[in-house]
This record gives C-alpha cells, structure tokens and sequence, in this order.
C-alpha cells in the first residue's frame, strides 16, 4: 500500500474508534493519563496537518507513532514526575461502575514492567494477536508470548484481593 | 483447551470488562495554528506596550540646552571638517592650511587647556 495522506474526516474517525486503545498503550510508557493525552494529540495532532504520508496500514502506522512519540517524550524528560492530582485520574472504566476495580487493575498494570506492560495492554485492549503484538514491538513471537503470560501471572495475583481470577 | 487456558481465557475476559477512558478531545488543528498565531501577536503587542511604558516612565538626565546645542554643533562642525575626503581634498589642493584646518578640528574635539575654567586651571590652583 503506498504511503498517503489521511483526511481530516478520516484521522477523527480512527482517533474515535481507537483513541481509547492508544490511550491505553500510551499510557504503558508515560507516567501518568494527562501525559498519555498529550502524546495521542501530537500524533493526531501532526496527522491532521495534513504533512504526513502514511505508509500501509494506517492503524498500524499510529501504534508505532504513538510508541515512538512515548517513547521519545519519556526520554525528553516531559512529565518525568507524576503530578499529584492527574495521577489520580483511572485509565479505565467498569462497564458496571466499579470504580475502585478500575483504580486497582491500573495500579497492577502500573507495576507491571514495561516490556510486559505494553504487550498485555496490546492484547487485550487493542485486540491484537500475540503475533502482531510481536511484529510492532519488534520481538519474537515466544519472547512476546512469554511476557504476556507473566503479565497475566502477575495481575492475576494482584487482582485477587478484588476477586479477579 | 486446558484448565489453563480456560483460566486465562476467563480472566482475560475480566479484564476487558474495563475498558481505557476516552481520552479528550482532539483540537482543531487549525485552532491550535490559530491560537498560537494570537499568542504570538498578544506577545509583540505585549512587547510593545511594556518597552513604550518603561521609556516613558524611565527619567532620563537632560543636559542643559545650551550644552546640547553647543555639543550638537561643535559635533556637526567636526564631522563636516574631518571626513576624510575633505581632509584629502585639502592636502592636494593647499597642503599648508592642513595643519591649520587640524589644529582647528583638534581644539574643537580635545578639551580646551586654555580657558578660564579648564580642569587644569582649576586643579592647578588647588
């Protein structure tokens, strides 16, 4: 597929269909909500310009943008420190409310490392197959599958005080 | 499908009863281009404003104006006098008013030794 520039129309539809998943993996590298918002915005943000030719996929093309723009604010220092109130703010919602289960799985998730972290959240709130977890991080396919199932492992423990598992 | 799996397969289905937050919304990319073109422009005017104040409210020493319009001839006067081309103009046509022409210049710009009230009459005397 060659690389093309995406419409208006077109970047505010993937960033309605999919801007909470990349929210999520954003989040998997900055350190609080707040952070993972901003990265999201400079990645849309440069799409909506209208300067930017994507190439194939353009799904794929944001989880990389949004890992290398994460990545690359994480290393700049932008928001090293979490800020006390933003902090607070849950990455996730119950679909029945539970708001204290969501603050508990985004504290487990916070501690999960970040290698491990980044691949469950791809999984699970992207959907993704081990497979293509392993293709953007751009690891073995049994390496990727080794660090979901720790995660699993880890969050699973966690989350038991909550009755998960 | 083990018990395992079965186990994995359940809890990852409790996991994605949660779902991540909807992030806010995406700015106009051409408010964001906009806002920062006001931004910039409040900044000038801002500038603007402050440097206009601070000349106004700054006092500033004011020679007395006699000084300033002796200052401001004598200065005229020199620079008319000492620009090179008239210098050299003068050297071809009549080498012997040269020197006169800059002992004159010289009196003008260096400080007058001969008058009453030199800094050297009055050190003198103390």
């Amino acid at each position: 597929m060659p690389p093309r520039t995406l419409t208006a129309d077109e970047v505010r539809q993937l960033y309605d269909r999919h801007g909470r998943a990349l929210l999520a993996y954003a989040c998997s590298f900055v350190v609080d909500v707040a952070a993972g918002e901003d990265v999201l915005h400079q990645v849309f943000l440069q799409l909506l310009k209208g300067n930017t030719a994507v190439p194939g996929v353009p799904l794929a093309y944001l989880y990389r943008a949004v890992r290398n723009r994460a990545l690359n604010s994480r290393r700049d220092g932008q928001r090293a420190v979490a800020l006390d109130g933003l902090s607070q703010v849950p990455l996730f919602e119950h679909r029945d409310g539970k708001k204290e289960e969501a603050i508990a799985l985004h504290a487990a998730l916070s501690e999960l490392p970040e290698e491990q972290r980044e691949i469950v959240v791809l999984r699970i709130w992207s959907g993704m197959t081990l497979e293509e977890t392993a293709d953007l991080v751009g690891i073995p396919l049994n390496t990727a599958a080794s660090r979901y199932r720790y995660a699993l492992e880890k969050l699973r423990e966690r989350l038991k005080p909550l009755g998960e598992g | 499908m083990s018990a395992m799996e079965l186990s994995d397969a359940r809890f990852e289905s409790r996991l994605r009863e949660f779902q991540p937050r909807r992030p806010r919304a995406l700015p106009d990319a051409r408010q964001v281009g906009a806002a920062r073109r006001r931004l910039a422009a409040a900044a000038v005017v801002a500038l603007s404003l402050a440097a206009s104040a601070w000349f106004a409210v700054t006092p500033r020493p004011t020679p007395p104006p006699e000084a300033t319009a002796k200052e401001s001839a004598s200065a005229e006067s020199v620079s008319v006098r000492l620009t090179s081309f008239s210098l050299t103009h003068l050297a071809i046509t009549s080498p012997e008013k040269l020197d006169g022409a800059l002992n004159d210049a010289s009196r003008r710009v260096l400080p007058d030794f001969r008058a009453r009230d030199s800094a050297l009459r009055v050190l003198a005397k103390e």
